[in-house]
């Protein structure tokens, strides 16, 4: 009737020393006792089912005991499942390896490892519903054949399962209206005060990055279709200034859709068409635009401010451009920082103030819109150089420090001397590295500098006159040293190599101020100074 | 095929003694089986009865058998699924039970009606010239865009606290995803912090909507080196602390802040962590990358993470319950009730509260400030094996080895639904964030999706090969994560398979199922479990198995 025979009942009843047990009482004790081991086997199962377990073990059915209160059955604890092993000869017959051990070689044996620990470790197992093919996952064979076994099943339902259509992208109407209310403003009415407050709006709300987009694609299509209206890029300016400031959306994405018309807005040729326009200011809106996207990204996008510094250094020496497009290029490197003038701008100062002085003069110039664009050109470079030249002076530690100022002082006294007398040679000296070093940044930028109008041997006479002529403004100062300079050549000469040594390295990284400063004085004069904190003034001159 | 299990129960029944005995057994002989049958076949098995003169088969048959009589053709009549569970009093108290009413609606001023509301006011007007064309989808969008509108308006909620009761009805009525009036809570709700508060706002203003077009990212926490001792797992709700109750009684914590730095992969980095340096005093000293938490003296066999994860509850075969503060690192109370095993423990959707399910028959309800439990929920005619708490609070579900899954009143302590259906053990439950719907899962890998109101189920989910041991409503409730020993994780479509469900039923009045949209096999590692953070990044945590 039971699986358990009657005389294995009988065989333990012996064992633990009944011997006199009746016969009727067998088959009732051993019903029982299968009762009760399918009992305990199934409390077992509770026990592997809340161990999250789907094999059996030792330790389930010792659990199972502790249910039933009962002791529970020691030495067959492991917390793998137990192997068992058919008996020879016999069908239904299984037991379980117990080897032997030798005591002496246990005790003899060097320790076993200790077990690693628990650890954990995290991997995507999915990003958006896609499963990433990374080693942590089960490899792509593995993957196809479930979503095989998933399509069968589906098919005979009729649902098609692993279709995946393109996302819709859907617009809440609340966003439409809004968007549209952002445009019409935008092209329409950006003098109103309706629009400030939209472009607070842009600038705060967290719910319009669905809009981005939609955003960006308005703003590439408006700039490259209505470039000669002034007030609407000015006003599509403000908007990307406006999103940029939005600590809640998400543009980085969209930058390489914005960057073009951003540059645009800096380096075209016309901006608008009346001469009304006040294109300089935009300009000079656009480049802290750029400054500020390069700040904000630069880090994240690594070419991002190359791109930005070569397109507007092409635009800076490409002498057939027109002078605002020089303006806005100069302005956008200046907002890029010191060491960005530094290094771009001022190796190509004296090729190009020689290609603007022309425009500046009276004389040479007749026509008064493009004399007044030189100026402005001129007062941006000089603001560029300053400012760097500024920022060199702060960075230097020792200025501000009492003992030093005496030798500080000589020093300089002693340097601004010389690079006063020097400046002949000046020419010579400073092209050639400054070039050679563009000429790594850009191919483009030797060919443009080649082409400058300048003849480097000769101009050493040439400059310092047409400068001295040219510029009322400039120091008067400057007159004086022009009929020096062709004295003291023979001394500049000498000194030739030990300055042009000196130089290259103050190009390299740290520009020793001493040089720097004259000879942007050299070329700007004393309005220079007024970039100069005053007690690094007082060193110097 | 379907009763295996059971005859392989009464297989073990060898003398009279053994059915006394038997739980499974004096239900059976106490109750009556329903079987479907047509008026004709009832005719012809009537007949033979008579005709041979079979009076003791005529007996067995009144007494055991409740004919439930169809007119028309003989057809096969689906198998379904509550025609064969029993239940110890019988399918009629069941029924009797399900009539009682509940109300499943939300709880009035959370925080996610707040930010609701927030919204709303700012989008009024435009809502007012916006026809109000309201599915599920579009809702959500909408629902998403006010989100962030609120965003600017972050102050004003403040003010809405104040102002909160008056402008309630009418966006209850307006609130087409919660179709049921919001309810009172029960129990006397914990404070929220401002701070957590704020950041909940902000996990809700910045969570994804997730539907069947746009899956969730899985992000997957592997136990390595366990030995088979792992016994459950369970993640902090933004994924930062993932906690594991092991066989040799201890209990483990890991920081998933600080594995990330170890291990430069940092998975949740999106996900907003609540208490990254706060555990100061952690082992790591000793080399460990966890906290381990000593207690217990047995296996470990549920914890769960308070809604704010400063607090993590553990169940153990000794019986106990234990309160561990992950900040402090230390354990707070131990809360002895039950006579057996706890073999879940769930802590309430608003914290202070938590309940827990037991070999013992019984759930319990306790509050993290006594020691002694609040309620003793008793009726199940086995182990409780699973307890979830419904997403207003007043309400608990459990479920057992007695294959139902029962619905308890928090406050009376009644039992308000019997849900019967499965065919073996109910391993995990989880409720929808609209309280409307429960999801079961039991240890032949099946799951099924209940009606809370009605107590019928809406659609079995079939995929699964083995247990279901872990499931998870995303937040807007639009999908179904559940994981399996099969070592897979799916995706299921919730809001499709109910309204095809609907639609099927009237057709051919049998039960759909549910559509499975993505199956995520994963490398050896059964799911143990899951969990959605608030801004709907899926959570999976198993521990790698050797294959034997």
């Amino acid at each position: 009737m039971s699986i358990v025979p009657k005389e294995t009942i009988e065989v333990i009843a012996q064992s633990i020393g009944i011997t006199n047990l009746s016969p009727d009482v067998l088959p009732a004790i051993a019903s029982d006792v299968e009762y009760r081991v399918r009992e305990i086997m199934q409390e077992a199962i509770k026990c592997m089912r809340h161990s999250r377990r789907t094999t059996l073990t030792a330790v389930d059915v010792d659990s199972a005991l502790g249910l039933r209160n009962v002791e529970p059955v020691y030495g067959f604890a492991s917390g793998d499942p137990l192997r068992f092993k058919r008996a020879a000869g016999h069908k239904d017959l299984f037991y379980i390896e117990d080897k032997d051990v030798e005591f002496k070689e246990v005790i003899e044996a060097p320790l076993p490892k200790a077990p690693l620990d628990t650890e954990v470790v995290a991997h995507w197992l999915a990003i958006e519903g896609v499963q990433p093919a990374i080693p942590e996952n089960p490899p792509p064979e593995v993957l196809a054949v479930p979503s095989d076994n998933g399509k069968t099943a589906y098919k005979e339902d009729g649902i098609p399962v692993d279709i995946k259509l393109p996302v819709k992208h859907v617009l809440s109407r609340e966003l439409q209206l809004y968007f549209e209310k952002i445009t019409e403003l935008t092209v329409s009415r950006s003098d109103s005060a309706l629009f400030k407050e939209a472009l607070v709006s842009l600038a705060t709300d967290s719910g319009i990055h669905p809009l981005v987009p939609y955003f960006t694609f308005f703003v590439a299509d408006e700039v490259s279709r209505n470039l000669n209206k002034f007030s609407l890029l000015f006003a599509l300016m403000r908007l990307v200034w406006s999103l940029l400031q939005n600590p809640h959306i998400h543009i980085e994405p969209y930058l390489h859709q914005l960057m073009p018309s951003v540059m645009t807005c800096l380096v075209a040729k016309r901006l608008g068409n009346k001469f009304s326009d006040n294109h300089w200011d935009l300009r000079n809106f656009t480049a802290n635009l750029v400054a500020s996207i390069c700040k904000r990204f630069g880090h994240v996008y690594h070419n991002l401010q190359p791109r930005v510094t070569r397109t507007l250094l092409h635009a800076f020496l490409d002498p057939s451009k027109a002078l605002p497009q020089h303006y806005g290029a100069i302005q956008g490197l200046a907002t890029l920082g010191p060491n960005v003038v530094r290094l771009l701008v001022l190796p190509n100062l004296d090729p190009y103030l020689r290609l603007l002085e022309p425009e500046m003069q009276l004389e040479k110039q007749k026509n008064e819109v493009k004399r007044h664009e030189a100026w402005l050109v001129y007062g941006a470079l000089m603001r560029a150089a300053g400012l760097c030249m500024y920022d060199r002076l702060k960075t230097l530690p020792s200025l501000l420090a009492p003992p030093a100022r005496a030798v500080w002082k000589s020093n300089g006294k002693v340097i601004t001397t010389t690079s006063k007398k020097r400046k002949a040679s000046m020419d010579n000296v400073m092209q050639q590295p400054p070039l050679k070093k563009i000429a790594t940044e850009s191919p483009m930028g030797v060919t443009l500098a080649n082409s400058l109008p300048v003849d480097m041997p000769g101009s050493s006479s040439g400059y310092p006159t047409i400068i001295g002529t040219a510029d009322s403004n400039l120091q008067s100062s400057r007159n004086e040293n022009v009929p020096e300079s062709s004295g003291r050549k023979e001394m500049v000469s000498g000194q030739g190599p030990n300055t042009s040594a000196a130089l290259t390295q103050a190009w390299k990284d740290d520009v020793d101020v001493g040089h720097l400063l004259p000879s942007l004085y050299e070329y700007f004069g004393e309005s220079m100074l007024s970039f100069i904190p005053s007690p690094a003034a007082s060193f110097f001159l | 095929m379907m009763h295996s299990r059971d005859l392989q129960k009464l297989e073990g029944v060898l003398s009279p003694s053994h059915l006394e005995e038997m739980e499974f057994a004096r239900s059976l002989r106490q109750s009556k089986v329903s079987v479907k049958i047509c008026q004709y076949s009832y005719d012809l098995l009537i007949q033979y009865l008579h005709k041979t003169q079979s009076i003791t088969m005529l007996g067995i048959v009144n007494e055991r058998i409740n004919f439930q009589v169809s007119p028309g053709q003989p057809s096969s009549i689906s198998d379904d699924a509550d025609v064969f569970t029993l239940v110890g009093s019988g399918h009629d108290a069941a029924d009797l039970v399900n009539q009682k009413e509940i109300h499943w609606g939300l709880l009035e001023d959370s925080l996610e009606e707040r930010l609701e509301k927030a919204g709303d006011r700012i989008t009024d007007s435009d809502k007012a010239d916006g026809e109000v064309k309201d599915g599920d989808l579009e809702e959500n969008k909408k629902r998403s865009a006010d989100g962030g509108k609120g965003g600017s308006t972050q102050k004003k909620l403040k003010k809405d606290k104040v102002v909160a009761t008056t402008g309630k009805a009418s966006r209850s009525e307006s609130s087409t995803t919660s179709g049921a009036p919001r309810v009172k809570p029960e129990l006397t709700l914990p404070i929220i912090p401002t701070e957590v508060e704020h950041s909940i706002l902000e996990d809700l203003r910045n969570r994804v909507q997730l539907s069947s077009m746009t899956l969730p990212s899985i992000s997957f926490y592997t136990f390595i080196n366990t030995h088979n001792g792992l016994n459950c797992a369970s993640i902090s709700h933004d994924g930062s602390l993932v906690a594991g109750g092991f066989s040799d009684s201890s209990l483990k914590v890991w920081d998933m802040a600080k594995l990330g730095q170890q291990t430069g992969n940092t998975p949740s980095q999106g996900e907003n962590e609540l208490a990254p340096n706060e555990n100061i005093l952690n082992a790591n000293a000793k080399g460990r990358s966890y906290t381990l938490f000593r207690g217990h003296s047995g296996p470990v066999y549920s914890t769960t993470f308070s809604p704010y994860g400063d607090f993590l509850l553990s169940s153990s075969s000794d019986s106990t319950i234990r309160l561990w503060s992950t900040k402090l690192n230390a354990n707070l109370v131990c809360y002895k009730g039950h006579n057996y095993p706890v073999w879940d423990v769930q802590f309430s959707p608003v914290g202070h509260y938590f309940a827990s399910a037991s070999h013992d028959r019984t759930a319990r309800i306790w509050s993290m400030d006594r020691i002694q439990p609040l309620r003793i929920m008793a009726g199940h005619l086995s182990d409780v094996d699973c307890v979830q708490w419904h997403a207003n609070c007043n309400y608990v579900a459990t479920g057992s080895s007695d294959r139902t899954v029962r619905l308890w009143d928090v406050q009376s302590g009644e039992c308000v639904r019997i849900f019967i259906g499965h065919r073996s053990m109910i391993l995990c439950l989880a409720m929808s964030p609209d309280g409307r719907y429960m999801a079961s899962g039991d240890e032949d890998g099946k799951i099924m999706m209940w009606d809370l109101a009605s107590g019928r189920c809406v659609s079995p989910l079939v995929g699964h090969s083995s247990c279901v041991w872990s499931l998870s409503f995303s937040c807007e409730g639009s999908l179904l994560a559940s994981g399996s020993a099969d070592s897979t994780v799916k995706i299921w479509d919730v809001t499709k398979s109910l309204k095809v469900s609907k639609t099927e039923e009237n057709k051919n009045g049998k039960t759909n199922r549910l559509r499975s949209l993505k199956t995520l096999p994963t490398k050896s590692t059964p799911v143990y479990a899951l969990q959605f953070s608030r801004r709907n990044l899926l959570f999976a945590a198993g521990a790698l198995t050797k294959i034997a």
